[in-house]
This record gives C-alpha cells, structure tokens and sequence, in this order.
C-alpha cells in the first residue's frame, strides 16, 4: 500500500493492538475456567466422596508437573526479554527450554493418565473422574496450542527471522503465563483440596 | 494487499480475502443462505402444528421424532448461523472500521479465519441432518439429561455435529469480538474520539463484549455435554453422580446475555436510521451509551429466570424476578429515546426508516411481554407455553429481521455500490409486517390458553382442540411470511448486479462510513486518512446551510 | 511496547513460586481441619497468581483498561459461582445420587 507505513494509533499511551487483543482473549478464556472450576467447586461441597475419590490421584506428579510448568513459565519470561533486547542466540535458548518442560509435563500427564486408566479409572467411572479428566484434559489441550505458538515463534528464530515480530515472544509469554495461572488453581483443587 | 495493482486471484479475492469489507459480506452470504434452511424448518414447524400428521407439501409427514429435530435446528440455525452473522458479524466487520476511520481490522489474517472456523461449524450443522439417527433433536437450549446420552434422545452423531457446530459459532463469534473491540479502541482516525462514534458502533463493541464475557460457561458446559455423550461421562447424568440442572446454569448464563448480543445491534442500527432519516440527532447520547453498560451487567445477573420451573432452588426465584424487572428499565429508557429522536423530525419514509419503525412497534410487544414472563409467580403458568414462543419470536424476529433488514437496507449502497430497488423494498415490508403479526400476535392467546410447546402433535390433547383454526390461521401467516422474503432475495440478487448505481452519501447522513466511495476500495480512505471534526449526527443543526455536515473535514 | 521487567527480579520471582508451590503440596501435611485448610490453599495459589500476574504479565505497568477487562471476568467468576450456592450447596434438587433410583450403567 502506498500509504503502509502509516499506522495511526489512538489507543491508550503504551498499549498495542496486540496486547490489548491478548488480555480480551485472556478476559474471555478467564471466563471458561470459570465455568469448568466453578462447576467443580459446586458440586464437590455436596458430592464428599469426591474427596476419597481424589486420593487416587499422584499427588507427586501434580506437583512435580507445578514445578515443571513454572519453570517453563520463567524461560518464557527470559526468552522474551532476550528477544525484545534482540539477543537470538538467547531467545531460541529460552524458547527451547520452555517447549521442553512444556513437552515434559505433557509427558509426566500422559504418565498419569495411563497410571490411572490402568486402575480402571476413566472419565466414564465416575462424575469425579469426569471433571478430573476433562478439567485437565482443556488445560492440556491450552499448553498443546500455546507450545505450537511457541514452536513457530522458535522456528522464526532459528531462521533469523523473528526480529520484525519479537513483539510476539511477550504477547505468547502472556499467554503461557496464563495457562500457568489456570494450573495454579488447578492443582490444588483436583489434588489437594479437602 | 492489493492496491499498488498487485492483481489478486479469485481466491484470494472472494475466497481467503483479509479485506474486512469481503469478510462481511461472507458472513452475510452465509446468514442468508442459513436463513433459508431456517426459514423452510419454520414452515414444517407451523405446518405439523396447525395440521397435525398430514404430509407437509415438500417434504412429507413430520414424524415427532422428525419434529424434535427440526424446532431444534430452527432454533440453532436462527440464533447462531443467521442472528449472530447478520447482526454481528456482518455489520461489525463491514462498518467498525469505517465508523472508526480505519483501513481495515486490527488482526486481518485472524478475521479471515473467524468467518472460515463460522463456516466449518455451519456446515457440521447442516451435516448433522444426514447423519445416522439424524440430527440434534433435545431443543435449541439443550437441555440434560435428554440432551445427555444417546440412550435417551436416541442421537448420538447429531449430538456430536450439534456441539461442534456450536464450537466453531461461539470461537467464531470470539475472535471477531476481539478484533473488533482492537479496532476501535487502537485504530480510530485522528479526531475521532468514543463519544463521536454513530450508535451502531457502540452497540456492535457492547455486542461483541458481552458475547466474549459470557460464553466461557456455555464452553465449559458443551465440553461436558460431549463427553457425556461420547464418553458415558457423569456430568449431566444422575445415575453416574452428575447434576442436569447444572446444563442449564451453564447454558443460561450465557443464554441470557446472548439474547442482548442479538438485540443492542439491532438498537444501533435503528437508532443510527431514526436519526438520518429524521434529520435529528440521536436523542439522549450519552444516556443511552450509559443504558447500554447497566444493562449489560444487570444481563449477568437475570439467567434463571429461564428456570424458575426446573426445580431450582425457590428462593432463588425472587431475586431473579426482581432483577430481570429491573433490566427492563435501561431498555425502556433506549426504546423511550427512540421515539424521542423522531419526535419533532422531518420525517421521510425511506425503505430503512419503515423497518426501524417496525422494529419500533414489534419490539415493544416482545419486551413489555417479557415483564410477564420475568415474574416468577406468572411464568409458573406460562412457561413452556406458546406465550413464551411468541415472545420471542416477537424480541428476536424484530432484532433479526426488523433490525437486520433495517441495516441491509440502509448501507446497501454503500457495500454494493448500487441502490435496492424501493417499490419491491416498501413491499417486503409491508407484507414482511403484516405476516409477522399474523404468525405470532394469535400465539399469545393461545399459549395464555394453555397451549404447550414443543408439541409434535397437539391433536393428541383434546384440551388444544379450541386452538386448532387459531393455529390454522398462523400457519397461513407464517407461509405467507416465509413466501415473502423471496421479494427481498429477488430485490437483493437483482441490486447487487444490476441496481442503480449508488452516490456516495444517497441518505445524507453525516457518520464517517458515508465519506468513503460505495463501495470503498481495499484501505477504505485513499490516500490519507480523513480528520474527523464533528459528531455522527450533525443534522439541522441551527445556522448551517445544509441540514447535515459529515463527520471529517472535507480534504 | 512494555516496561522492562529485569531478568533478575523474574528470577527472585521464579524462586518465591517454587517456594509456594512446595509451601502448597507441604500443607496436607499439617492436617489443618478441612476450612482452614482449603483456605490457605486458596491463599497461597491466589498469592502465586498475583505474583505471575502482576510481575510476569506485567498488569502492575498497565492502566485501567487492562485492568478493567482482566477484573470483570473474576467478577463474573464470584458471581456464578456465589448466586449458585443456594443452588448446589444448600438445596438438593430432583435428583442426587442419594436420592436417584437405583439403576444399571
């Protein structure tokens, strides 16, 4: 376009359209985790064998995958200021890192899948294990999509390609952060809660 | 990117285009053409009602499992693949960024993909008619445990298609939202500020903010419903530990304020059309912008009025009535500034101006009759009844068609270029009118009468037998209603080819889209972007020679 | 556009969350009775959301448009869930699992 280059921004000072469509994406996302925890926490005041239940589960791995996923979280958060100070060798270092333990707690949440189907537990045995399932069955299906965000973000980087667009590196680290923040909650609720 | 004469294929021209005002114009392809299976489903409804267990002409006798499915498809289709496109979709992707001052969207490549991810799910529904066992057959609103289990509603792949099609409108409708809202909060022109955007623009951002915020729960809840039907799962099923009231808490959480997702565009339009062709502004701007946002936080609070008889809890009962009486006062104050606008105007009867008048009239029927409905001791009577079907139908038919009309209408020239023609134009109306009240004004009477719904076959309840020649006479209505629109797709097919070539301002309104070509060309503005100096509805303003004065600067 | 967060503070930050993610998991075994416990569950996860939110989000540099939109839906989120605790918690509708009949799956 002849006249391209020309962006007139009108929003509030420091703002970007980018970062504003994040946070309403995160605002809107907010609101189906609400929905799925809130229904949880309803039903489990008047359901108490929930909580017996909950025992079955690997407490370990739950914990083991918060770890893995708030280290995840932090070399996002390094790879994005390495890419906004334009360092690329630094920038594919931490995007690597963060797929990494991101694929890992993948792994360990196959491992305890497994571990349960193989003791019979499935999202058919029970309305505990229902929720279970499907409560971490959306929030994996959220690292899945943020690690193929992450993934092109390394690509771009590795080809020398991701200075135009280092921007995104924040706007998908907000994102990642996000999906932190909902296992945060999570966690504690399916695993620990009494 | 295509104005340096960079030739575009047909593909990327009309198929995968990132042009905002193509994506519109997608999306209001696809509500038409979804409004004709909705449409024709409407007819096999009121033809099995009025004329039970007869073969309807072209297309044989509508069984009651055959009719579940279809009040359910009317219902699904009319709402998410005509109502959200035709008030949300196609308005906002064609005007917000020239009501704005923008060259196109915030996020172009996303825009392109939330009316493709739309069309996957509008074709998942319309599979789902083929598929074994046929299609989602439990109602619109889905209601568990019927809605739950295969066993019991006897569909399990129409259940699926159901979900995923819903899936896609709801991602769809999302994403739009939020490439709308950055538009107009990140790309205004210089001079523009938010008090200066025309009605329609306020009440498409207060559409799709409310849509965003309250379809997580319907999300969460049509997860949950796939599960229990693919996977024998226990949410919504009490023999395995689930809760089916739980569905409708979720469903209507949203459900509620969907409903005014539908209805605050139809408000800009006919706000933005009182205005122009009154030749006065709107009345009471800022009161209305300010109704606008207490009625979207009372809309989170009122959802269980749509369930005082499914066994909740009965103290829950009263605060819901009260709250959803008090919503009724935002809107009655918006409806009270419409007339207020006209009050006093040169009034001129364009084809627009009689549809937002329609929407007027019909609308105030729909919301005073809602009142009755929102009073819990009263809907113990008249839930579940035809009153609640011609109530409505007489909200959502004026929001959809009134209103949705009303803005084809108006900015047809300036999205084709050409002039629909306006004898076939006052025709659809008038008939369109006529119709419309003859279908559902009886259907009061008849659901106070006692008339259930969802009733495959009411000759089966000799308690219905009175109503058999009212039903009579709105099927006739209804057939005739449908008929009629064949005018406007004759009128609409005919213009977008062959109409009379459109000026650039034919209505002389002052809001920024009129200052671009009809149609506009890809970057909307030309060489520079225009400055706007002025409010959307300069009109008759005292000691200016022309009774209008557009919003930006003349360059 | 956003303010720069020193990778130092990002790290004190990443040490505090490994802290309160132990802190969670050590808290079953203290064997609060089940208020107390839930609550501070609850206060140690919402004092790591804010520390991610705040710090690793960047909502401390960000005005009160953000704001408003990230708050609205926790609002949201109290609202659904506060106006169905009559619903689920104190009132038992049709059918519970105590109450259904027995049936064969």
């Amino acid at each position: 376009m002849s006249h391209s280059e020309e962006v007139y921004y009108s929003g509030p000072v420091g703002l970007t359209p980018g970062r504003l469509g994040l946070w309403a994406l995160i605002a809107s996302e907010i609101v189906l985790f609400a929905g799925l925890l809130g229904s949880y926490l309803l039903l489990k005041t008047v359901r108490p064998d929930w909580v017996t239940q909950a025992a079955h589960l690997n407490i370990w791995a739950g914990a083991l995958n918060s770890l893995i996923l708030l280290s995840s979280n932090f070399f996002m958060m390094k790879a994005s200021t390495a890419a906004e100070e334009s360092r690329n060798e630094d920038t594919k270092r931490f995007l690597a890192l963060t797929i990494l333990l991101g694929l890992a707690f993948l792994g360990v949440k196959a491992f305890e899948y497994s571990a349960e189907f193989h003791h019979g537990f499935f999202p058919s045995t029970s309305s505990f294990w229902s929720f279970y399932f499907l409560l971490t069955g959306v929030h994996g299906l959220h690292i899945i999509g943020g690690l193929v965000a992450i993934s092109l973000l390394l690509f771009k980087a590795l080809s020398n390609t991701l200075e135009p667009m280092k921007g995104r590196v924040f706007l998908t680290g907000l994102y990642w952060s996000f999906v932190e923040l909902v296992w945060i909650f999570l966690f504690p609720l399916l695993y620990l809660m009494k | 990117m295509s104005d340096h004469g960079h030739k575009e294929s047909f593909i990327s021209h009309y198929i995968f285009s990132t042009d905002h005002k193509m994506i519109g114009k997608q999306f209001l392809l696809l509500a038409i053409v979804m409004a004709l299976f909705g449409g024709f489903m409407a007819y096999l409804i009121r033809w099995q009602v009025a004329f039970p267990n007869t073969p309807a002409p072209f297309f044989g006798l509508v069984s009651p499992d055959k009719f579940n499915a279809i009040i359910t498809m009317h219902g699904t289709i009319m709402i998410f693949f005509v109502g959200m496109p035709l008030l949300s979709a196609f308005p906002s992707n064609f005007l917000v960024p020239l009501m704005v001052g923008a060259r196109d969207m915030a996020f172009p490549k996303l825009n392109m993909a939330s009316f493709w991810i739309n069309f996957v799910g509008a074709a998942a529904l319309i599979a789902s008619l083929l598929v074994p066992a046929g299609p989602f057959a439990a109602g619109w609103t889905g209601y568990a445990p019927l809605s739950a289990s295969p066993e019991y509603s006897g569909v399990k792949w129409g259940a699926v298609l159901w979900v995923v099609a819903l899936s896609g409108a709801f991602i769809s409708s999302t994403l739009g939202g939020l490439n709308y809202l950055v538009t107009a909060i990140t790309m205004k022109a210089p001079g523009m500020t938010y008090f200066k955007l025309p009605m329609t623009a306020w009440m498409l951002l207060a559409s799709a903010l409310t849509f965003f915020l309250s379809v997580g729960p319907v999300m969460a809840g049509a997860f949950m419903l796939l599960m229990d039907n693919l996977f024998h799962t226990g949410f919504f099923l009490p023999a395995k530990g689930g809760e089916p009231l739980l569905w409708q808490h979720l469903f209507w959480f949203f459900g509620h304020p969907e409903v005014y997702v539908l209805f605050f565009p139809a408000l800009g339009f006919c706000l933005d059309i009182l205005a122009t062709f009154s030749r006065k502004p709107v009345f009471g701007y800022k009161m209305i912008v300010a109704s606008t946002g207490s009625a979207i936080a009372l809309s989170f609070i009122v959802w269980a009025h749509h369930m005082f008889v499914s066994g909740i809890d009965p103290r829950l009962a009263t605060p819901f009535s009260i709250t959803t009486i008090l919503i009724s006062i935002p809107f009655a104050l918006i409806i009270f500034c419409m007339y207020a606008t006209i009050r006093k105007g040169i009034v001129s009867l364009e084809v627009p101006m009689l549809w937002a008048l329609g929407f007027l009239a019909t609308f105030l029927i729909g919301g005073l009759t809602g009142i009755f409905l929102g009073a819990a001791a009263v809907d113990i009577y008249l839930h579940g009844t035809y009153f609640v079907v011609a109530h409505f139908h007489y909200t959502m038919f004026p929001s959809i068609f009134f209103g949705g009309f009303g803005a084809v209408y108006y900015w047809f020239p300036k999205i084709f270029g050409r002039m629909l023609n306006k004898k076939l134009g006052i025709l659809h109306f008038t008939l369109t009118f006529i119709f419309f009240n003859g279908t559902f004004w009886p259907l009061f009477f008849v659901g106070i009468g006692g008339m259930i719904r969802r009733i495959a076959d009411p000759s089966a309840y000799p308690q219905f037998a009175q109503f058999a020649g009212t039903n009579a006479l709105a099927t006739v209505s209804a057939v005739c209603l449908i008929a009629t629109q064949m005018i406007f797709l004759w009128n609409f097919a005919l213009s977008v080819f062959k109409g009379k070539k459109a000026e650039m301002n034919p209505y002389n309104a002052c809001s920024l889209e009129w200052q671009a070509p009809s149609p506009p060309p890809h970057g909307n503005w030309g060489e520079n972007l225009p400055t706007v100096v002025s409010g959307p509805y300069e009109f008759s303003k005292p000691g200016e020679a022309n009774d209008w004065i557009p919003q930006a600067k003349k360059v | 556009m956003q303010a720069k967060a020193g990778s130092s503070n990002h790290t004190m930050i990443y040490g505090l969350l490994v802290v309160l993610a132990i802190v969670t998991v050590a808290l079953p075994f203290l064997h609060l009775d089940k208020i107390a416990h839930n609550v501070a569950l609850f206060s140690v996860a919402a004092f790591m959301a804010a520390l991610v939110g705040l710090q690793y989000m960047n909502l401390k540099m960000e005005g009160p448009l953000v704001l408003w939109l990230v708050g609205i839906p926790f609002v949201l989120f109290a609202v659904l869930v506060v106006i169905l605790i009559p619903e689920f918690v104190w009132h038992h509708t049709i059918l519970t699992p105590s109450t259904a009949p027995p049936t064969g799956h």
